[in-house]
This record gives structure tokens, sequence and C-alpha cells, in this order.
């Protein structure tokens, strides 16, 4: 005599014999319900094996294989960012050439007439402050250069630890288990501490509060 | 000007291939795993986490976490589950609504190592050997009755009492 469970069973491999309205009606059964959840779970547990021994070498060729085009594009965009900062080399190389040509010109009057030497010299003085201007604008410019820093696979603590030397903020930790994350996480120090912290906060486990330059991590 | 041009461009895609080579290698396999235990189908999961790590390529996120992938995983995962009718879903022993599957907590390495060990000390040779015939190699009763010459009424007691087993001493040890 069939119970349900061998139904249950029965109905695993012979479909053909239970209509979607009778296997909802089986798993209605608690005991039948409890029986399906436990094979799922063993289902899913001894499933393991058949992937433990996969050959990563073979997968990420596979992938990269598959995924050419994009590589390529990758590829472009990273040399874009070279692109970008062969251009900020070569524009503070013009201004400096630029900057240099002023300052040859002003030197070669000051070497002219000597009857000109007052005015003349009044302007190589103006022309130095110039440069001294330019010079500190172009200062500017690499201050203003973002310092990007990796971090691949750090510590969440020793992260905190670098952003909060970096923006002179203490940090202050609720629970151990925030400490032990391991990230990977791009830090753009030109950013405020604010847009940073937000950055972090969008990671799911971690959880900061900023007051007045203390970092409270829950 | 200079500067925020440079900001700019270095903000497209900070993900870079190397970098994405590096998740690969460190967390394909674990991904793998944790797939195959929602979906308990090689191939899927092969196909879920293979497309997690292309999304990558696409989407360029600023910054990864092992969480962000295995969330995206499971996503992936729950949206396969989703596609699937209810006889799919039953067959593959998935849960049948897709609110549950949202909420079944995905056994971890400690659970797997405990039902193995259950496996090997509790259970019969036979017992056994249908078991993991049925599991781990995917084998219909039939081809189980075939391969151990026992008729498939066996089978269903062998696989029944195996169950049995395995939820009374799963629920021991959870206690």
């Amino acid at each position: 005599m069939k119970d349900n469970i061998d139904r249950l069973l029965e109905a695993l491999d012979h479909n053909e014999y239970y209509s979607d309205e009778d296997i909802y009606e089986l798993l209605k059964d608690p005991d039948v319900r409890d029986f399906y959840d436990n094979m799922s779970k063993t289902s899913s547990l001894l499933s393991d094996s058949s992937v433990r021994d996969i050959d990563i070498e073979e997968q990420w060729s596979k992938f990269i294989s598959a995924h050419q085009d994009l590589k390529c594009r990758r590829r472009f965009s990273f040399f874009s960012r070279k692109i970008a900062v062969a251009s900020v080399v070569l524009i503070i190389t013009t201004i400096a050439i630029v900057a240099g040509t002023i300052a040859m010109k002003y030197s070669n009057v000051f070497s002219g007439s000597p009857r000109d030497y007052k005015s003349d010299s009044k302007e190589v003085i103006g022309s130095r402050n110039e440069t001294s201007v330019i010079k500190d604008s172009l200062s500017e410019v690499y201050m203003q250069i973002p310092e990007i820093k990796v971090f691949k696979d750090e510590s969440f603590k020793q992260i905190i630890s670098d952003v909060c030397a970096y923006y002179d903020a203490s940090a202050e930790y609720k629970s151990q288990t925030t400490q032990d994350l391991r990230l990977y996480f791009n830090w753009d120090s030109s950013q405020s501490l604010d847009d940073v912290v937000d950055q972090l906060n969008s990671f799911d486990m971690i959880e900061i509060s900023v007051s007045e330059n203390h970092l409270i991590i829950k | 000007m200079v500067g925020n041009f440079k900001i700019n461009v270095l903000y497209i895609c900070m993900t870079t291939i190397n970098d994405i080579e590096l998740l690969f290698r460190k967390h394909f396999k674990n991904l793998l795993i944790f797939a195959n235990r929602i979906v308990a189908d090689e191939e899927v999961a092969l196909d879920i986490v293979h497309d997690v790590f292309a999304s990558l390529l696409t989407n360029c996120p600023d910054s990864i976490s092992s969480a962000f992938l295995y969330n995206a995983t499971r996503f992936a995962c729950l949206n396969h589950i989703r596609s699937l009718s209810i006889r799919q879903r039953f067959n593959k022993l998935y849960a049948i609504e897709i609110e549950e599957a949202e909420e079944f907590q995905w056994k971890d390495n400690d659970d797997a190592s405990l039902l193995n060990s259950i496996i090997d000390h509790d259970l019969s040779e036979q017992c056994r050997r249908v078991l993991r015939l049925r599991f781990t190699e995917r084998l219909t009763y039939k081809e189980i009755s075939e391969k151990l010459s026992i008729s498939e009424a066996a089978v269903y007691k062998h696989l029944r009492h195996a169950i049995n087993v395995l939820r009374q001493k799963f629920n021991n040890h959870e206690r």
C-alpha cells in the first residue's frame, strides 16, 4: 500500500502520472513536505562533489575567449586612461614651454639696451612673478590630480587605518566581524572623508557613521 | 580643469581585466559550489557564475567585495528558479514558491561535512550507493535499479530510509 511519501518519490521520476494539482496536494501533507525539504537539502549538499574538481585555468580560458570583445573594450578604456595621463603631461609641458619662452623673451630684453634697464628690470620682475604664478598653478594642478589607491583583497581594518591617517580621523569599532572583512576598493584621496565613507557604506556588511572626523563602525 | 579631466577619465572604468582575473581565480570555485547548492545543476551553475563575472566587464563597478559576488550569484540563481515552471522546480527539488527559495538558508561547508559523515557512518552500503547515485550522479530510479540489479521499489525503500536517517541525525545535531 503506497503512502504519500511513496507517491512523492514516484512523482519525482514519473511525472506523467501526476498533475501539478496532484503535486501541490502531496506537498500540503506536512510529512511529505518535510521529506521533500530534506531531499532538497541532501541534493543541494551532495551536488558539491561534482564541481569541487573544476579546473580554474580551463574556466578562465573559456571566459576570456567568450568575452574577447568586452576584453578589448576594457583594454581600450585602460588605454584611454593612459592617454588621459599622457594628455595631462603634454598640457603641463606646453604650459612650461610657454612660460619658459616668456621668461627667455624678458631675459633677452634685459640683456639688450642698458638705457631701458630700470623699466625692463621691472618687467623682468613682473615676468618672474608671472612665472611663479604659472608654477603655482601647475602645483595646484598636480595637487588636484587624485591619487587612487587600489586595495585588492585588503582587510577592512587596514583600509580604515589608511583612510583615517590621511584625513586625520579616528575610528571606533563596534564589532569584530567588520574588522575581519576583506575588500576590493578603489580609494580616491581627492574625495572628502564623507564621500569615501558613503562609498564604503555601499558594501552590504558595512555601516559607518561620521561625527567630527570620528568614524563609528557598526 | 586639467585635474578634473583626469578625475573623470579615471572613473570611467576602475575594474580592469586584471582585477577581474584576480577575482575569478580567487572566488570562481567557491561561487560555483555556492550556485550549485542552489540550483543543483553543474551546467546551470557554471553558466550563472560565468555571467556574474561577465557582468563585471560590462558594468564596471568601482569596487567589488566578495559579498557583492555572492549576492549577484544568489540573485542570478533565484532568477533561474523563477524562470522555471512548477513542474521543473519540483523535478529539481527546488522550493516550489519563489518566496520560499528567497528565504531558504543555503547550507554551508559544515553542513556538507556533517551530511557526508552521517552517510559514511550511519547508512548501510546499499543505502549509501543509492543515495549517491541519485543525488551525486543524478541517475533515475530505473538507472539505479539496473546498475545495482535491484527493483525500483527497493530503490524507493533505500532512498526513503536514507532520507529519514539524515533528517533524524540533522535534527538531533541542530538541537
